[in-house]
């Protein structure tokens, strides 16, 4: 078994130090990493999964992200703040 | 004062109903078929049912479902390996979400491909979040009786513990029965929506654009 969040941390590292150079030309398109290189560029991330689940399969571990300048993420800030249910 | 308020009330009511009376009659006239608003927008609504109290506590919750998508569904199929059922449940509709999340034990009970980690920020500090490519669906039945479903792909953020917050919490629906949380209804959906919440008569409405929607 192979240890998926070590593979994608280290293909974040991969992404992030080309993200300058893909963003040129790939702003906004999925991109599939493995192995440290893009391997493919992709409309939506569906059809990036697709890509590589017919090349790698679903335990090889690689990473799909949209080519884009990271920004901060919350998924809600209700559920953040723990105020959904709150008593 | 009072009574010129309850005035100007009767007033509006009246008129509301004249113009109401004249859209029925001018449809009438067209031979139009009648409509519910949605045929003739580019919109299909639908309407949830509450106890206001349950709406009011737990907020507006739709039932919607998750599933592999239809890659790995190939994918476990071509090697004769079972495919998951879907998992049905409760999203929990969160105009304070900026992306619809799935909850994390649903992830990993249909043994989604994780694709990514996001770092999540709050009151508790910064969290790693794994990300799926999953498929969610979201099937309802209009008042005419017609099925429509809302279906795609996503990469979707996981949210830690869901069930166990809900149980904790003795989150319940309006018949008192357990409600599955399966994930978060975030902007990313909800920018394709109109929302109406009724919270004195504990009814919420959702209006889908059409653009979202398969055709029945």
């Amino acid at each position: 078994m192979i240890d998926t969040n070590a593979v994608i941390e280290n293909e974040k590292k991969a992404f992030n130090a080309r993200l300058a150079e893909m963003l040129k030309e790939h702003g906004g398109e999925f991109v599939v990493f493995k192995g440290g290189e893009p391997v493919g560029f992709f409309p939506d991330a569906s059809a990036a999964y697709g890509f590589a689940m017919d090349k790698y399969g679903p335990d090889a571990g690689f990473l799909i992200r949209e080519v884009a300048e990271g920004r901060l993420q919350v998924a809600s800030l209700t559920w953040h703040l723990g105020v959904s249910h709150a008593r | 004062m009072p009574g010129s308020k309850r005035d100007a009330d009767k007033r509006q009511a009246a008129h509301r109903e004249k113009q109401r009376l004249k859209r029925k009659e001018a449809t009438k006239k067209s031979g139009a078929a009648p409509t519910n608003g949605a045929a003739a927008s580019s919109w299909v609504k639908f309407e949830y049912q509450y106890d206001p109290a349950v709406l009011q506590g737990f907020g507006p919750h739709v039932v919607a479902e998750w599933a592999v998508p239809d890659h790995f569904a190939a994918f476990l199929a071509a090697n004769n390996s079972p495919v998951p059922q879907a998992i049905v449940g409760h999203m929990l509709v969160d105009t304070g979400a900026s992306s619809t999340s799935i909850a994390e034990e649903v992830a990993k009970e249909l043994g989604l491909t994780q694709i990514d980690t996001v770092t999540t920020y709050g009151a508790h500090g910064g969290q790693t979040s794994r990300v799926y490519l999953a498929k969610f669906r979201l099937s309802v039945r209009d008042e005419h009786g017609q099925i429509h479903t809302v279906e795609q792909e996503l990469a979707t953020m996981a949210i830690h513990d869901m069930q166990g917050l809900y149980d904790a919490m003795g989150v319940r629906q309006s018949d008192g029965s357990p409600v599955r949380p399966v994930g978060l209804l975030g902007r990313d959906f909800l920018r394709h929506t109109r929302l109406t919440y009724h919270g004195t008569e504990g009814r919420f409405q959702i209006a889908v654009s059409k653009v979202l929607v398969r055709q029945p």
